[in-house]
């Protein structure tokens, strides 16, 4: 059983999910990601295999937001598959997994 | 490294296509592409097109589609083949015919077979389905079936990477499946607009598809940019670890071997004689039948024309083409019979159903079997232009049928002659500006109100200035704050001219001895009983059918009305053909500008120009005609055609113009003259001329005239006329509208008619122009005014003794009951037939109970003056009215006399009726609304009838009822404002317009200005507005932009 929290719930408390990790990745030549540094380590993992890429570009119309523009790879790293990104817009890397 | 894009959506996909066929080319073009697929969804709408522009850009086009299957499947089908492209229209006619379902099964596509290179589509296609689920057996299943049905030279498994996610997994799969199978794999980007910046546009298409915003539409959209036409060094470059799929590319479009252009399959249409004839001898059989009976016997002149027309049509082989017009015009003759508007009696050739308006107009055999409406002897018309020695195009022969006639006339065609030969030509309702701005504006999911201001903005503003105007609009108010609607201008810019969905076009008709389906690929119609082609008009045109076109003609229903009062009234049977085509008194009518309600001469535009020309022959009728069309007003040509005609010193820009223009004095007034001006200065042959011309017709030709202006300067060049004088001669063709010369000519001549009948007969002639309404340039109060001034007076309708459209009573015009709002044609003749059967009406209880009109209905005849007789003030009868207005739906009316009991009431006054008339009319019968207006203006202001003592430069005041607003190419504003006398046309420059733009958009203004009178018009050149009484609502004017 779960004890009451005593808390009213609220529908403007939204939560945001699988919230993108920023990261640190070293790139090749033609931008493909060739190191990463995850979370909670200090030591940059070999990409052993690029498995997937795929570029989303889409929500222009929302101008306050700005244009979604990422470069996505699905990596083999250290034999873990995990899934980063580089934001287009502001050149940074991050890591998301759960897509 | 060379690549060729084989899967390609132009806009023709409707709503999932974001690039004119023209941008897709020049852009392959750049990327040096040496062919290029185009592969819309379901249709070959832009198949015609695109070969002809990738041909003129030395591209070789190639023709397919996406097709979808069962389930929404789609397939890519390339056209390898004559046989292929056979079987692709024949397919997609099948798939729009089928009753059961929007998609076909594989069967059907395998039916179609030959001929057809398969691919195996984008990732909406069956095979990247069962991938995506992995369902193994089912992708080894469809692999064999389509390797054993297509064979593996005509199989591909297609490759896409568009940078989405899971096509490099996919590509992977679909690789390992081909190789285990023997089938090739083949890349394709699956192309949807030119360039990726017009990806924002494909975004914005699909959310009009789906009637959603942007925001709302979620997966509907592509996740990026990456549907454009790529470089073949791009897609290297996502295909490095499989070049054998791009050079596959290259080896499809080698064998592709179909051009559309040069192999449309077309045959002229057959025709089946009674035995012992050939066409050719039964066609002349039915004119020299038709020659003796008009003529009497057959004279030295008119055997010799014959002889001469048949042999011409024997070399051409238009026996069966032109027996195939008999047949319609037999047909149209039937349906006149039908409907009691001639009788078996009457000749065809007497009183023809349909009149020809083209080139064909001089041809005797037309004449002789109904065709033409024209002796062409009797005017010495030339047959050069019709039927020349040496004929590269056949062409087209358009017939004007009255309203009625002409729907009757298409079903049963496409009852005798069965969808399979005969089929309408398609048209493409396209994006205009008002269209552009609410859709897009809702898919940005911008607020509503602020976009109907935007709209409304473009409703009062030019094409030209919008775009700028908008921008202004948006700087300065706050309530445009959002940058997205600067986005809305580029987008709307970008849209327009899209083609939105697939309609009939009015008038234009293929008939085929071959299958249509086999040509171009055929769907049913909205209307039932029709059919139409996935081409339009200028598709056809480009593919040389032989097009019919028939055209529903206002004035030709009025003058069949005419024609049977006038029998009615007089017993006269008139043969327009046999009337004096020299009559002065009907020529001066026209000089005086009297010409309200005249086919073609009636607009203000066209009466100043009438007043110029003053014509006194069918000839000059013609040169009218033909001055008033936006192509000859271009580089000022009506006001310098007319100061030359009355003298103006003229010369050349090069002796090599004389021939084409001579008789126009230098400047192009027909169609024609461009063609033999590209001809004779720019050697050009008769082909290219004649697809220069057209060309300049196109929307969005800029690159193909660029080609052309080439070819034209350096030809010029060779014939010796230098670059400058070439330029400037090839500035003078333009893309606006222009007659051909003997459109002209028939067209004038129907303006004569119409003339010579309103000189003549009055009262028929606005008897039928109010009860062919709509049509025209003026509403009812202007033609009822101009009536007046010719003795023509009209009564109020009269429940009692009117019918549903307007009769002639003694020697007025009564009006019909179908002229009162609310009534309709239907409540009209159902009153008229209790009437008859019943006697006639005696008081409003008695009406009520008899008819069961409405309230409302009740109302709208009192004001209308229709009860009238059954007490004069019509105050008391609406009082009597007012117990039927809450009546309970099925309670049964009682017929009540009120007799005595109804109260004394005040009659309204005249102003009061007035109000009510034009609100349940549209006119006022008895008067104008400034006889009581004028009362109470200043002393200044002057009426229509004093101006006319005024000269240029005076300043003066008028007032009246706005009954025109138009805007040409020019950008000021004319409009005309009528009063109790006569018409006043003013001119308003844009400056002043922007200024009283309010005041203008009222019913009554007053204004004032300059008069201006030069080289024959008169204006009044506005410097200030006043509205008159804006509260009140009359008769609105017809306004165009």
């Amino acid at each position: 059983m779960f004890q009451d929290s005593g808390k009213a719930l609220s529908i403007n408390q939204n939560i945001a999910l699988n919230v993108p990790i920023p990261i640190r990745v070293s790139e090749s030549n033609k931008g493909f990601p060739m190191k990463v540094m995850l979370k909670n380590s200090n030591n940059f993992l070999a990409v052993l295999t690029i498995i997937d890429l795929w570029h989303v570009h889409s929500e222009w119309w929302r101008k306050n937001l700005g244009i979604v523009s990422r470069m996505y790879y699905k990596l083999n790293v250290d034999e873990r598959i995990i899934i980063v990104f580089k934001d287009l817009n502001s050149n940074e890397w991050f890591v998301q997994n759960d897509l | 490294m060379e690549y060729v894009e084989l899967h390609c959506h132009s806009n023709y996909s409707f709503y999932d296509g974001a690039s004119f066929i023209d941008e897709l080319l020049v852009t392959a073009k750049e990327l040096s592409y040496s062919a290029l697929a185009l592969t819309d969804h379901d249709n070959l709408c832009g198949a015609m097109e695109f070969s002809h522009l990738a041909r003129k850009l030395g591209i070789k086009p190639i023709i397919g589609v996406e097709i979808t299957l069962k389930d929404n499947n789609h397939l890519t089908l390339l056209a390898k083949n004559d046989e292929g492209y056979k079987n692709i229209s024949r397919l997609l006619s099948d798939s729009k015919m089928s009753t059961e379902s929007d998609f076909l099964p594989d069967e059907a596509l395998f039916k179609y077979k030959n001929g057809i290179i398969v691919l195996s589509g984008c990732r909406e296609g069956y095979l990247n389905k069962q991938i995506q689920n992995n369902n193994e057996k089912q992708v080894n299943e469809f692999l064999s079936e389509y390797l054993d049905v297509f064979g593996k030279e005509n199989f591909f498994v297609e490759l896409q990477q568009n940078l989405i996610k899971g096509d490099v997994h996919r590509n992977k799969l679909l690789s390992k499946y081909a190789k285990n199978h023997g089938i090739e794999i083949v890349a394709t980007n699956n192309v949807h607009y030119h360039v990726a910046e017009r990806s924002k546009l494909q975004d914005v298409l699909v959310a009009i598809k789906n009637n959603m915003s942007l925001e709302e539409c979620g997966h509907y959209l592509r996740e990026n940019n990456h549907f454009y036409l790529k470089s073949p060094e791009e897609m290297q470059y996502l295909f490095a670890s499989y070049p054998d799929a791009l050079q596959n590319t290259v080896k499809i479009s080698e064998m592709c071997d179909f051009d559309l252009v040069k192999n449309t399959g077309y045959s002229f249409p057959d025709y089946k004689v009674p035995e012992g004839y050939s066409q050719q001898s039964y066609l002349e059989q039915i004119c020299i039948e038709s020659a003796k009976r008009k003529y009497g016997f057959l004279s030295a002149k008119v055997n010799d024309r014959l002889l001469e027309e048949f042999r011409l049509i024997q070399k051409h082989n238009l026996a069966g083409f032109l027996l195939i017009y008999h047949d319609i015009i037999e047909l149209a003759r039937e349906v006149m019979i039908d409907m009691n508007l001639t009788n078996i009696e009457i000749p065809v050739e007497e009183r023809s159903p349909g009149r020809g308006r083209g080139s064909s107009v001089a041809m005797l055999v037309g004449y002789l079997i109904g065709l033409s409406h024209i002796d062409p002897l009797e005017y010495g018309l030339s047959l050069n232009r019709f039927l020349p020695d040496e004929m590269t195009i056949v062409p087209d022969i358009d017939l004007d049928f009255p309203r009625n006639i002409r729907e009757e006339l298409i079903r049963r065609i496409h009852v005798k002659w069965g969808s399979e030969h005969a089929v309408l030509a398609g048209m493409f309702s396209t994006y205009k500006t008002k269209g552009a701005l609410r859709d897009v504006g809702k898919a940005l999911a911008l607020p509503t109100s602020e976009l109907e201001k935007m709209i409304k903005l473009s409703e009062t503003s030019i094409q030209s200035d919008l775009s700028e105007k908008m921008l202004k609009e948006i700087n300065l108010n706050t309530q445009f704050k959002d940058s997205l609607w600067i986005e809305l201008i580029d987008l709307c810019n970008e849209i327009k001219g899209f083609p939105k969905y697939l309609a009939q076009h009015t008038s234009g008709m293929i008939i085929s001895t071959t299958p249509i389906n086999d040509l171009v690929p055929i769907q049913p119609a909205n209307i039932q009983g029709r059919y139409i082609c996935q081409w339009d008009k200028k598709a056809i045109e480009q593919a040389g059918f032989i097009k019919i076109d028939f055209l529903a003609l206002g004035t030709l229903s009025q003058m069949q009305d005419i024609l049977n009062l006038i029998e009615i009234r007089t017993g006269q049977y008139i043969d327009l053909t046999r009337i004096n085509f020299n009559d002065c008194n009907v020529y001066e009518s026209m000089h005086d500008g009297d010409t309200i309600g005249i086919f073609q001469i009636e607009s203000a535009a066209q009466i100043q120009t009438i007043k110029r020309i003053k014509p006194n022959n069918l000839v000059d009728m013609a040169y009218e005609v033909a001055c008033v069309r936006p192509g000859v007003g271009v580089n000022d040509g009506v006001s310098k055609f007319i100061r030359r005609r009355n003298g103006e010193a003229w010369q050349f820009d090069h002796p090599l113009e004389e021939s084409a223009l001579k008789k126009t004095l230098g400047v192009i007034l027909f169609q024609d003259q461009v063609n033999k001006l590209a001809m004779e200065v720019g050697g050009f042959s008769e082909v290219q001329a004649d697809e220069l011309r057209r060309a300049f017709g196109w929307k969005r030709s800029d690159s193909i005239i660029n080609e052309y202006r080439k070819d034209f300067i350096s030809g010029a060049r060779l014939k010796g006329v230098n670059t400058n004088i070439a330029i400037k001669i090839f500035e003078k063709f333009n893309g606006q509208y222009m007659f051909p010369e003997s459109h002209a000519f028939a067209f004038g001549i129907t303006a004569y008619h119409m003339a010579w009948l309103k000189y003549y007969y009055p009262l028929e002639f606005y008897v039928a122009l109010f009860n062919q309404q709509p049509m025209g340039f003026y509403n009812l109060e202007t033609l009822k005014e101009d009536a007046k001034r010719h003795n023509v007076f009209v009564l109020n309708p009269d429940v009692n003794h009117s019918n549903a459209l307007c009769v002639i009573q003694e020697g007025k015009i009564l009006l019909g009951l179908n002229n009162i709002k609310h009534l309709g044609y239907s409540t009209a003749t159902k009153i008229i037939s209790e009437r008859n059967c019943n006697g006639l009406f005696v008081n409003v209880s008695d009406l009520m109970a008899r008819t069961d009109i409405s309230y409302l209905q009740g109302k709208s005849l009192v004001y209308a003056g229709a009860l009238d007789k059954f007490n004069g003030n019509r105050r008391e009868l609406l009082w009597e009215l007012g117990i039927f207005e809450s009546k309970p739906d099925n309670q049964k009316i009682m017929n009540l006399d009120f007799g005595n009991l109804v109260p004394y009431l005040n009659k309204p006054n005249a102003w009061v009726n007035m109000i009510n008339e034009y609100a349940s009319l549209g006119l006022y019968p008895t008067g104008h609304v400034m006889e009581h207006i004028r009362k109470k203006l200043p002393q200044n202001v002057l009426s229509s009838e004093q101006i006319t003592a005024h000269k240029s430069n005076q300043q003066v005041k008028v007032a009246g009822l706005v009954i025109r607003r138009q805007r040409p190419l020019s950008k000021s504003i004319f409009m005309t404002i009528e009063d109790e006398f006569g018409h006043v046309p003013i001119m308003i420059l844009p400056d002043v317009y922007e200024e009283y733009k309010w005041e203008l958009s009222k019913e009554l203004i007053l204004v004032s200005g300059l008069v201006s009178r030069r080289e024959g018009t008169f204006n009044i050149i506005v410097n200030q507005v006043w509205t008159v009484d804006e509260a009140l609502k009359f008769g609105g004017s017809k306004n165009w932009q």
